[in-house]
Formats: C-alpha cells, structure tokens, sequence
C-alpha cells in the first residue's frame, strides 16, 4: 500500500509498475488463469482431501459422518490459504500443476481405498 | 512477512476486494440484520407483539386443536399426513408456529399462547427475507446461493489473511486512525483498525459461516461415501431417527407427558430447567406415529438441540440424536455463528461487529477508488464506484423502503409479502441506477443524496409504525414491547448518523472532495481537513 | 451481579488496551511527552500490566458465562476494548491545544 512493489516478473521482460501496488501481474490471459487456479483449482485440491481424507478416516475406524465431517473442516481451513498462494505464487503452470496433480491423485486415492475398503 | 511476500498478496487481496467487496457488504448487512431477526420480526408483524406465557404452553391443548384444523383442511381429498411440526413460544418469539405437511402440500400458521390464531402476516420478514438473503441470496434452486455466498467467504478469509500480511506496521498501526489526515490516509487507518482489531471475529464470523453450510458446498466425503445423498448423511451425522408409517390407524398419545418427560430428562441432566424448542410429530394417527422433542439452547452454544424420540403410541423412548464428537464441534461452531444463546451484550456486539464488516469492507473498496481516481480508469472506476454506493447506502436504503412499505402497504392487498420484496428490489436498483447516472455526471458517487435519504425513510419507518401501530415508545415501554423499542431506537439512531453524515458531506464539498459516508449505526468518514494535506 | 462482572470484564480489557497503548512510541509520545520514546524501564511494566488485566477479564468472564460464553465474551470485550482506545487517541488527537492538558492527567 504505502511501498508499491513491482508485480512478480511473470513475464520475462522487466516491465515498469504500470499502476502501483494492487495491480495483477501479466496480461488478462495470465489474471484468468491464475483465479481459475484460485478458485477451481483449491476446490479441487481441497476436494480431493475431503474425500481422501473421508474414506481413509472410515477406513481406520471412524464412523464415515464424522471422517467426512473431519476432513472438510480440514480443507475448508487450507482453503484460503492455499487460494492466496495460487494467486501469488511464482508460476502460474506451475500452481496449474500442483493443484492437478494433487487433486487428481487424492481423489484416485479415495476411489481406490473406498474400493478396497468396500 | 518479507516485502516480496506483501508485495505478492497485494493485488489478490485488492482485487478479491474489488470484485467481491459489494456482495460481501450485503452479506454481512443482512448477516447483522439477522442477529435481531425475532426482533425485526416483531416490529414487521404487529399482530405477534405479544406477551410471552406465564407458563409452559400445553400442547395438547392449545396446539393440538390447531394442528388438526389445519390438517383438516389440507389433507380434505383424502391426502396422508406426513408430520406436525409445534415451535414452542420464547422470550423473543413469544408465538407458537404451526406446520402440517401432507402428501397435498404443506400449510402453517401462527398462534399465540392462549389459543388464538393470528391472521397471515403478509410479510416475509426478517426471518423470511433478510436472513435467508444472507445465507444464500434468495438462490435456492440447485444450491446455487450458497455456492456463491461460500466462495464470497472464502475469499473474505483469504482477504483477511492476506491484509494482515500486507500490514506491514501492524503493531506500531495497532491503535491508529489518523481522522485529520488525507482522505486515503485516513480510509486505509480506518481499514486497517476494522481488519485489525475485529480480525478474530471476522474470522470466526466467515470460517463459522461456510461450516454451517459445508455439506452442501462441500460434498466431498458425502459424494464418496454416501453417494452424494445429503439428507442420508444429515441424519446419520446428527443421530436422526426415522420410521416409515404402517399404515394402520392407531390413536396418538397425549403430548405433554412426553414433554414433561423430555424436560426431566434433560433436567437431571444438566442440573437446570430446560426450555423445550419444538415438537413434532411423524406419522400422526398412524401406528407408526412417534414424536420428536428437542430443546432451546438459550444457554449453550452449541446448535445441537439434543432430539428425543418417543413413540407417538406406546410412549417408549425410541432414540436420541447424539452426534460424535466432530459433528459436535461442528454443530458448535455454528452455533458461534448463529448466538441463539441468551445474552444481550453478545448479540450487539456481534450486530456492531457486523457492521464493522461492511465498514471494513467499504472503506476498503472506497481507499481502492480514491487511489484509481487520479488515473482516469473510466467505466471500471465507474462501476466500482456505483457497485459501492448501491451495496452500502443502497441496500439500507433498499430495507429501510421495504420496512415502510411494510407499515403502509394496505393489509388486505393480494400477496402483500411480494409488494414488499418487489418495494426492496425496486429501491435497491433504483439506487444502482441513481449512483450510475450521477456519476456520469459527478466525481462522486451520490453519498450525500443517499445519505439525506436514509435519514428521512428512518425516521418515515419509526413514525409509520407509531402511527400505524399505536405502538409509539411510551406504549411500547409500558406493554413491554422491547423488541419494538429495540427497532425504533436502531431507526433513530440511523436517522442522526444519516443526517449527521449528510451535513459534513456538504460542508466538506466546498474545501475538498468528500471521502465518502457509510451509515446505518455506524461513522461516517469526515471529509479530509485540507489543512493537513 | 452478573452485569457487574460483565462490565468488569470490559472495562479490564480496555485498561489492558490502554497499558498497550502508552507502551508503543507513537502514543507514549503524543500522551505523557514529546521528548523521550517509551524506555524500557516503562515499557515491560505497562506490558505485564496489561497481560494481568487481560488474565482478570478473562477469569472474570468465564465464572461469569461458563468457559465458552465466557471465552466469546473475553475476546470481544478485547476489541471493544481496543476499539475505544483508538477512539480516545484519536478523539485526544484532535484536541491539540488542550494536549499538555491530557499529558498531565495521564502522568
């Protein structure tokens, strides 16, 4: 606010601040990624924790009401702070692949230890 | 926290802001709103300012009779009945709500204590308008309000966590609101001291929300493990029972020994007395028939109303809702959100708090527009600008419309609770609409107008129900009308900030640009000094 | 009695604030002198001053409410707290003239 620094350098080229602090980095292309990264990107990681989270905790003995109830306070807690780091990490592939990633494999995580379970 | 990290949040937490900042607003408006639902109610529904009952109500005889009325009339083709549904009078509700549900539609009703059945409000009220636009906008169909509501959440707790990061002079800013200082200075102190100081409750406020609605937002395990069937999940989370009907006639038993046997039970329990909050019964007159008895939590934090099943013809305990413990903290954290519990202090400070939000928020939203303004942004700048009026004084305006609308819209007009809504929407994109075309014209956006106006539909609203109602402050205090006193003094106080905000709005215009007003119960930000400037 | 201790516990919640207050520069300068920054000397009594009144409401507030209630109350007794500190110094500031005034009071 009172030291506006200049945005991370997402585009290679040095570019002067244009608008001061509050301004995102990079063209518009590069704004929509990063806030679908924010936004569907941690619902899907943090999804892929519920449910992970949910069939593990069943499997080890908890009763499934309370597993799921568990592990979305869980993930409901890392939420904003994983949003804030998609927003302001360095590399916006590289946050699109973080979050994937992690989505994808909790979740066939989740598939395959209810199937084991079942 | 190192300056590339503060610098890195900066533009999330400006633009989350930005673009979520107004709905945010009217969330936490009518989120304050709702702190005082029974009481707004009251002021909305004259015919329910009533004392409350002496004495426990019975339900078999002052609900019962009711209840089989109106079952009567609803389920006259022969329909089933599903259930009965009694929510007991309390100090603030001082009714009895009815509802029958048949296999024809359901059909309720409001009664007082002795018997007497009240007419239809012909409002929706607090609890049926302001309080459901708080949670999820009024969107019902597929979820879809509170989907938006929890992602406007989310990103409140990530803009608190991110304002506190760009803080960089946290502590040495802990107690600072430089009033005299430039008009951004003086924005940013005072966001800064709404985020800083009420941090813990609006954390606690936002976080506590999205839980209350989690499994709907957030059905991860519930889509694994019970197949996505929310109402399946429901009643296995909270300990519900339920049995279908037999289908032979069977008589009900008298209620209130089961009543009495609830409030012993918990009485032994608790070492206290204990308020019952609901009786319901499913299946009545069927063989299957059992009544479920839960209790007032005025004491207790927590929302879990610990449900007892009786069978509605032997009389046997059939089962209690007990959650495990994590259900439990659950139902606890809710109930941080929602103080059902008695406790007055409480309840205004969370009102106050409330409404430190929208300050938080707005001042927030008009700091982003006083710096934007010096560079010309054009229609962006304009619609923030616009958004921001229409989502602070706007929406006042837009309550305060409807709270006359509904003192002088006419009793006997058809679908009169719909006049109402349509008077709020009406006003609020009125507002809208004013703010864009004045600010085509002016720098500012209308504050001054708007605030004139708050002021005047107040004190319109206070006068309309004394005239209307008869129900004037010397009567309300004798009858004991707290509520009613409690609305009309809320009006007053709007109506002086209002005004007050007005008339330092206009006195700044000639030295400098005014920083902008907010009101309802709250302060208005002074135009800038320009000595210090 | 219970409203007693409730404003008990509101009003040990905002001397805290005041303790804290008085304990950073920039106050300690306006309030009680415009010469010398808060010393250390000054500074660790007023912090713990503050931390004790701080323990009082909040022992305060839970006989009074029972643990979670009075939990709730505590924390928000401490932003209100808060809230009217910052008021205060913001209302003294204002008040430039009479500021000499103000120092010798707190003194």
């Amino acid at each position: 606010m009172t030291t506006p620094a200049s945005p991370p350098a997402s585009s290679r080229r040095p570019r002067p601040p244009r608008r001061g602090g509050g301004a995102p980095p990079g063209g518009r292309l590069h704004v929509l990624a990063r806030v679908l990264a924010a936004i569907v990107g941690t619902y899907a990681l943090a999804w892929g924790f519920g449910a992970l989270g949910a069939v593990a905790g069943t499997w080890l003995g908890m009763a499934p009401a309370e597993a799921t109830t568990l592990f979305a306070l869980l993930a409901l807690s890392a939420m904003p702070g994983i949003a804030l780091w998609a927003l302001a990490a360095g590399r916006v592939m590289r946050v699109w692949a973080v979050l994937a990633l992690g989505a994808l494999v909790q979740i066939a995580l989740a598939y395959l230890v209810r199937g084991a379970g079942a | 926290m190192s300056k590339a990290l503060r610098a890195a949040l900066l533009w999330p937490h400006t633009w989350m802001g930005v673009t979520l900042g107004g709905l945010l607003i009217v969330i936490f408006f009518m989120g304050s709103l709702t702190v005082f639902m029974p009481e707004i109610d009251r002021w909305m529904m004259p015919a329910t300012r009533v004392a409350m009952p002496g004495a426990p109500v019975s339900v078999d005889a002052i609900a019962r009779p009711l209840l089989e009325q109106l079952t009567a009339q609803r389920a006259a083709g022969g329909a089933t009945v599903r259930d009965w549904l009694v929510e007991m009078p309390d100090a603030r509700t001082p009714v009895l709500q009815l509802r029958v549900r048949t296999s024809a539609g359901g059909a309720g009703m409001m009664a007082t204590a002795d018997g007497r059945r009240l007419p239809p409000p012909g409002t929706l009220g607090a609890s049926s308008f302001f309080y459901p636009l708080h949670y999820c906008l009024l969107l019902r169909p597929g979820f879809i309000g509170y989907w938006i509501v929890a992602l406007a959440a989310v990103a409140m707790m990530a803009g608190l966590v991110s304002g506190v990061v760009i803080h960089a002079r946290i502590f040495q800013d802990f107690f600072t609101f430089r009033l005299r200082a430039h008009p951004q200075r003086s924005l940013l102190d005072l966001h800064n001291l709404m985020g800083v100081l009420a941090l813990p409750f609006h954390l606690m406020i936002t976080f506590s929300g999205i839980v209350i609605v989690l499994p709907v937002v957030f059905p991860a395990g519930t889509t694994l493990l019970y197949a996505g069937d929310m109402n399946r999940f429901y009643a296995e989370a909270v300990g519900n029972y339920d049995r279908p009907a037999v289908g032979a006639a069977a008589p009900l038993l008298p209620l209130d020994p089961l009543v009495d046997r609830a409030r012993r039970l918990w009485a032994a329990e608790t070492g206290r007395d204990v308020a019952v909050a609901q009786v319901g019964v499913v299946h009545p007159g069927d063989a299957g028939a059992y009544v479920r008895i839960t209790r007032l939590n005025d004491d207790r934090v927590t929302l879990h109303n610990d449900p007892l099943y009786f069978d509605g013809v032997t009389g046997t305990l059939l089962a209690r809702g007990r959650p495990g413990p994590v259900v439990g903290a659950q139902r606890f954290i809710a109930g941080l959100h929602e103080v059902h519990f008695d406790h007055w202090t409480l309840r205004w400070l969370y009102f106050l708090q409330g409404l430190g939000g929208c300050v938080l928020i707005a001042t927030g939203l008009l700091y982003w527009l006083e710096k934007r303004r010096v560079r010309h942004d054009g229609r962006g700048w304009r619609a923030v600008a616009a958004t921001a009026c229409a989502t602070t004084t706007g929406v006042v305006l837009a309550t305060l419309a409807m709270m006359v609308a509904n003192r002088l819209l006419p009793a006997a007009l058809p679908s009169r609770e719909l006049a109402e809504v349509a008077v709020f929407f009406g006003v609020w994109i009125g507002t809208a609409a004013h703010a864009d075309l004045h600010l085509r014209r002016h720098p500012d956006p209308p504050w001054r107008a708007h605030a004139g106006l708050v002021g005047g539909l107040a004190l319109v609203a206070m006068a309309a129900n004394w005239i209307t109602t008869g129900d004037h402050p010397i009567h309300a205090w004798a009858e004991g009308h707290g509520a009613v006193l409690g609305v009309d003094g809320a009006l007053a106080v709007t109506a002086l900030v209002a005004f007050f905000a007005a008339w330092r709005l206009e006195g700044g215009r000639a030295k400098a640009r005014p920083g902008g007003a907010r009101s309802g119960q709250t302060l208005a930000i002074t135009p800038m000094e320009a000595k210090n400037g | 009695m219970a409203d007693t201790q409730q404003l008990g516990v509101f009003l040990l919640a905002t001397s805290g604030m005041a303790m804290t207050a008085l304990g950073l520069d920039r106050h300690w300068l306006d309030l009680v002198g415009r010469r010398r920054a808060v010393s250390h000397r000054h500074a660790f009594p007023l912090r713990l001053a503050a931390v004790a009144c701080w323990a009082g409401a909040l022992i305060l507030a839970i006989t009074n409410d029972g643990t979670a209630i009075g939990v709730i109350l505590w924390i928000t007794a401490l932003t209100t707290g808060a809230f009217a500190v910052a008021l205060s110094l913001t209302l003294l500031s204002l008040r430039k003239p009479r500021r000499r005034h103000a120092a010798k009071e707190v003194r």
